[in-house]
């Protein structure tokens, strides 16, 4: 578990909590899965801080259809 | 006084009634002592999934200053206006305008298209 390494930790580098919001569709996107499931932490490298803006942020975008809630919709 | 970010989902069957609707809205924000900070026309997006049978809606975004009053009234007007599909208000922090990400996301996604 020492030399655990995540795909997200590239992204750490780049990451900056002022992105979270429900408008910046790109960025979000790196948080869900490919069935457009949100990625749980311990997938990703978030703090638990940013982790809850990013599930707000993911459930505006999905209420206003920026974003789909599953793979299989009509 | 407090900073509101709304955004209205509209029918773009409907779509001659969009302008006529927001100038409306506007207006009786400044009447009542508000105060638009920006105002942003996302354009017709297609939609993640169907909304009423459609597949496509015009976006509109506006963050305004303005007293709950203000507010209870334009949600009212939303709530019985047919040609909204959805619509979602936000409280804000602070006053935002400058241009959102959704303005400059047609000129990302080229740059990262080369």
């Amino acid at each position: 578990m020492e030399n655990r390494t995540t795909n997200n930790e590239i992204d750490k580098e780049k990451f900056n909590s002022k992105d979270i919001d429900y408008k910046n569709i790109g960025f979000l996107k790196k948080f869900i899965s490919e069935t457009g499931k949100i990625n749980p932490r311990r997938t990703g490298s978030l703090s638990g801080k940013d982790q809850r803006k990013i599930n707000k942020a993911i459930k505006i975008a999905r209420y206003l259809a920026l974003i789909p809630y599953c793979d299989n919709h009509k | 006084m407090r900073n509101y970010e709304i955004v209205l989902m509209f029918d773009i069957n409907q779509d001659s009634l969009t302008e006529q609707t927001m100038d409306k809205y506007q207006k009786i924000i400044s009447s009542k002592g508000g105060k638009v900070d920006r105002y942003e026309d996302w354009g017709n997006l297609k939609l993640a999934y169907e909304i009423n049978k459609n597949n496509k809606a015009r976006y509109i975004m506006i963050n305004i200053q303005a007293d709950n009053q203000v507010i209870d009234e334009i949600s009212e007007l939303i709530k019985f206006n047919d040609s909204i599909l959805r619509h979602i208000i936000l409280q804000r922090t602070k006053a935002y305008t400058e241009s959102s990400v959704m303005m400059n996301r047609e000129k990302t996604n080229k740059e990262e298209a080369h």
